[in-house]
């Protein structure tokens, strides 16, 4: 619903509040599409109420821009159900999970 | 009928005017001093009070000033019945007289001035038996705050009856707690008018755990609507997590917050980067959220500007930098202490704005009411269907499992899975109508190229889709283990990959995501339905 980010240096926090689902890949997408690959994402999840697969399939694709198995991504601040969704999809695998 | 108070030392003058007004048809009490006046104003409670000045012991003057500073709100005329020219008429009425007359009495004109006099006194009764009545509402709209001191300490200082700054505080559905503190623009009835649509938006979306972002929009777009021109209103709206590790922010023409840790250090000061609530249309409205890692223990000051700009007799202001000092040089209780020096800085000084003060204390809050695992003893629900049936046309237009989900938010036990159930229907909709109705290929969505491509083929196949169905039912029952929400969904379009996968089996999403997250999950008729059982 709503997307903000912010970078200082090489890091850039993406802040998704509300509901994270399709209707936000644009936006999404343009919260990391001009920073650096190498760059280290914080994703803050801390305001996020709902997500789908939708949703996770933007994680990846952030994943793949920011260097796909090199990447370096934390999502911070889940609430439960998010981290419960996140977990069931094996994304601790592949992000950051605090 | 009125009762009036006369006021005389002599006995003829009390004769005279007692006559006169029995004949108006008031009752009638004499007192023969002050003191005595006095006495049988509170006995009494006189609606009018004819004050002779010059008596032995206490004079009208004296008595006059007595009597208002017993009245409070409520009005009560004294109107001096005085010797012609008296040089004492002055600081009389300014000792709170209302009006006077000379004697000899001349009675048309006294006769005149009671029924003026009572015509403001019966306004006034009006008007605070209203206010008694707003009060009542506001107290009930702000009543429904969760102030448990251990979490949160207030102060709260109106300048006259109504408060035009507003606490309001509740616990998440799922914990955690929202506060929000406002100062709406000027103090009194009017200030405090506003009071009611933002509590009444508050207390309905945080016990939906709505986030800080949205529920600033909704604030704002409600005042925005209901306010005059000129009046706002500067507020702090924060998010306590339930873990108590976390804050977010949405701060709007309000004094900066004050954060110290438990050793009472100060971390930072958390400044306010919007325009305050009412001004803003819904397009320009601005709900970035600042968020921040807090420790438990650590404390957060939030206050009106009422309190910086408290005045004293000098006409010095309190000030920024007196509250930074007391806040930043380490003493037991900050709250008290800061009120403290408050009061000694004021003295006497009546106060002309609303001063309001609040502290928060980082930590873990549970949720308010139990959840449904552990309330063994909590009566069944009566169960209930819903069913959905949608053509070509509405499943172009609408998202029909946000509209489902807007329906579960009243409902104790399924608002706190909303979020999961949501995601579970909104898995099984897209699966059905994306692979099934629309037969798109899963294994689209792997890059960006690809993911953009995949809903652009969606939305031209949603465009062109004809003479299908598909059909939605629910169901809310309980059993022996307890309550369970039953889904079923079906289409009436062509058969679909009886496994279709999403996503490798180590990532689950899709469908794959919904069966984890369900009791059950189960395909149908080739494909063409599912059915999902989700326990509460």
């Amino acid at each position: 619903m709503a997307i903000s980010s912010t970078s200082s240096g090489n890091r850039v926090t993406i802040k998704i509040s509300g509901r994270f689902d399709f209707n936000d890949h644009v936006a999404f997408r343009d919260a990391y599409h001009d920073a650096a690959p190498e760059a280290s994402y914080v994703l803050d999840m801390s305001a996020t109420d709902y997500m789908d697969s939708s949703a996770l399939g933007m994680l990846l694709l952030l994943r793949e821009h920011a260097g796909g198995d090199k990447a370096n991504i934390t999502i911070s601040g889940c609430k439960p159900e998010i981290k419960k969704i996140l977990t069931i999809a094996n994304f601790q695998k592949l992000f950051a999970i605090q | 009928m009125e009762t009036l108070l006369i006021v005389d030392d002599n006995e003829i003058n009390r004769r005279v005017l007692r006559e006169m007004l029995e004949l108006e048809g008031h009752q009638v009490v004499e007192a023969h001093n002050g003191h005595e006046a006095i006495e049988l104003f509170q006995q009494r409670e006189p609606s009018l009070v004819l004050m002779d000045i010059m008596m032995p012991g206490m004079d009208g003057q004296e008595a006059t000033r007595h009597i208002k500073s017993l009245t409070g709100e409520r009005h009560t005329p004294v109107i001096y019945v005085t010797a012609k020219s008296t040089t004492a008429l002055p600081t009389a009425l300014a000792a709170g007289g209302d009006d006077f007359i000379t004697k000899p009495v001349d009675f048309k004109l006294l006769q005149a001035k009671i029924r003026a006099h009572l015509r403001v006194q019966r306004l006034n009764r009006q008007l605070s038996q209203q206010q008694q009545l707003m009060a009542h509402f506001f107290d009930a709209a702000l009543q429904q705050s969760y102030l448990d001191p251990g979490v949160i300490r207030h102060h709260m200082a109106p300048a006259s009856a109504f408060n035009g700054d507003i606490l309001l505080a509740e616990r998440g559905p799922h914990g955690g707690l929202y506060v929000l503190l406002g100062d709406f623009t000027g103090h009194g009835l009017g200030a405090a008018m506003g009071t009611l649509p933002a509590a009444q938006v508050f207390f309905a979306m945080t016990r939906k755990g709505a986030c800080v972002a949205d529920l600033a929009r909704e604030i704002n777009r409600q005042l925005h609507t209901l306010l005059p021109p000129g009046m706002f209103l500067a507020a702090t709206l924060l998010e306590l997590g339930p873990s108590g590790t976390h804050v977010n922010l949405w701060s709007g023409g309000m004094p900066r917050i004050w954060w110290l840790d438990r050793d009472n250090r100060l971390k930072s000061p958390l400044p306010s980067f919007h325009m305050p609530l009412g001004i803003l249309t819904d397009a320009e409205f601005d709900p970035a959220v600042q968020a921040y890692a807090v420790d438990p223990g650590d404390r957060l000051y939030l206050h009106s500007d009422g309190l910086t700009e408290a005045d004293n007799e000098t006409g010095a202001i309190f000030g920024e930098s007196r509250l930074e000092h007391i806040l930043t040089n380490p003493v037991d209780d900050p709250f008290q202490a800061l009120l403290q020096a408050l009061d000694q800085f004021r003295g006497q000084q009546p106060q002309s704005d609303d001063i309001s003060l609040v502290e928060i204390r980082c930590q873990a809050i549970a949720p308010a009411e139990p959840s449904c695992h552990d309330t063994g003893d909590e009566p069944d629900v009566l169960p209930w269907q819903l069913s959905l049936a949608l053509d070509s046309e509405q499943i172009r237009r609408f998202e029909p499992v946000t509209l489902i989900g807007e329906l579960f938010t009243g409902h104790k036990c399924l608002a706190r899975h909303c979020n999961l159930i949501q995601t579970v229907l909104s898995e099984i909709y897209h699966h059905l109508l994306e692979h099934g109705l629309l037969g798109l290929d899963a294994r689209m969505k792997t890059d960006e190229t690809r993911f953009v491509a995949y809903y652009r083929q969606r939305e031209k196949a949603l465009a062109r889709l004809h003479d299908v169905h598909m059909e939605i039912r629910l169901a809310l029952d309980n059993d022996a283990h307890g309550k369970y929400l039953r889904i079923r969904m079906q289409h009436d379009g062509p058969a679909a990959d009886a496994h279709p996968s999403a996503a490798s089996s180590e990532h689950p999403t899709g469908l794959g995501l919904a069966a984890a997250l369900c009791d059950s999950l189960r395909l149908h008729d080739d494909g063409r339905a599912i059915e999902a059982c989700f326990r509460l």
